[in-house]
């Protein structure tokens, strides 16, 4: 039981000390900030599981697990699961496409909100007006490439290439997949079959 | 008994989750949140079963775990199954929903020539995500629509509330204002 209880404050030390460093780093991906603050607080738990005594001070006798190591690492394991709930439910509602609709919805107000409306809210500012800011440039005027038209490709594409799962051809203008990608394309194609689910996404 | 308990919980929730899978190549569903919510539920007693069956066997001689309350390791037991059930969803959703991932295996599909963004949106437009979701939406009570135009239901109001919340908590953008 003691494991339990112990990562279950980890895991609220790290759900509390993530939000006040993305308050004061702003990042613009969380995945990092989420991995480093979760690996800190695996740190924690153990710290904190070595420091108490096996009864917390309150426990009865008889809901102590009498196995040290495997309370140790059962602990563990629900930190993980835990963190793993956290993060998935954070992407889900903050970085979900579905959400993001509910909430464009939500700021619309009472105002009518219309199927071409929303898909509006998805497109960029057309080519004129489009200002991109170029590394020690400032803000330059110039032709979109095809997948800034939309929220949805504008950030995807280029972070897929950061990232190493996909490589853009610039002779011939096309991406295709590294060997990294082509790896997580046949595993999420594979359990797509598995589960036998559609095209999805 | 904590151990036999996780096991318990680890074998029950393989065997549901395997079923599951196999009963949707037989017949698939619509709504696979409900199917695996009734799975979950339907697993439920079975943890009671296995957990007892483990705690007939015999506990090696000296073992510390023999002295342990029946209790703690039926209340891990079920704790740690509800915990396997979350996880299962939410990789389960990894696969299904997540754009990333459907953009890859598109990729894919172009094999090792690869293929103009153009292509890739002409076979995944956005506009076909957005329709797409809207009517999951819909179906699944967050929206209704009225005169034309998508209105929020308590329910779907309900959720966008929280994730602004979070938003706001974690100072973080949704998928319509990132660029």
């Amino acid at each position: 039981m003691k494991g339990l209880l112990v990562s279950l404050v980890a895991l609220a030390l790290n759900i509390i000390s993530s939000a006040c460093a993305a308050h004061l780093l702003r990042p613009k991906r969380y995945l990092y900030l989420f991995a480093i603050s979760s690996v800190v607080g695996s740190g924690v738990y153990v710290l904190l599981f070595l420091v108490t005594p096996p009864d917390l001070y309150f426990l009865p006798t008889a809901w102590s697990i009498n196995e040290s190591r495997l309370d140790l690492f059962y602990g563990f394991i629900i930190y993980f699961l835990n963190c793993h709930t956290f993060v998935d439910s954070f992407f889900a509602t903050c970085g979900g496409f579905s959400v993001a609709l509910l909430v464009a919805m939500l700021k619309n107000g009472h105002k009518l909100t219309s199927t071409n409306e929303l898909m509006g809210k998805f497109k960029l500012q057309p080519q004129p007006q489009q200002r991109r800011m170029a590394p020690g440039l400032g803000p330059v005027d110039g032709r979109l490439v095809p997948q800034e038209s939309d929220r949805i490709y504008a950030w995807r594409i280029p972070h897929l290439v950061a990232r190493g799962y996909i490589r853009r051809d610039e002779i011939r203008q096309v991406y295709s997949l590294t060997t990294k990608g082509r790896f997580i394309a046949i595993v999420t194609f594979a359990l797509k079959r598995l589960m036998n689910l559609g095209e999805g996404g | 008994m904590v151990l036999r308990g996780i096991w318990a919980a680890t074998l029950v929730s393989a065997s549901w989750i395997i079923l599951q899978n196999l009963l949707m190549f037989a017949r698939p569903a619509e709504n696979r949140f409900r199917v695996m919510l009734v799975g979950y539920l339907m697993s439920l007693p079975f943890v009671l079963v296995v957990y007892y069956y483990f705690l007939q066997l015999p506990f090696p001689s000296g073992s510390p775990s023999a002295t342990e309350s029946p209790k703690l390791g039926l209340i891990h037991a079920y704790f740690f199954h509800l915990l396997l059930f979350f996880f299962y969803v939410q990789c389960f959703y990894h696969v299904e929903r997540s754009v990333t991932l459907r953009l890859l295996v598109e990729l894919y599909r172009f094999g090792c020539n690869g293929a103009p963004i153009q292509s890739i949106q002409g076979r995944y437009p956005v506009e076909d995500m957005i329709r797409q979701r809207l009517d999951i939406l819909h179906d699944r009570g967050f929206i209704k629509l009225r005169d034309g135009a998508w209105h929020l239901t308590l329910k779907g109001a309900f959720l966008a509330r929280i994730t602004v919340s979070i938003a706001w908590l974690y100072q973080a953008q949704g998928q319509h204002e990132r660029s």
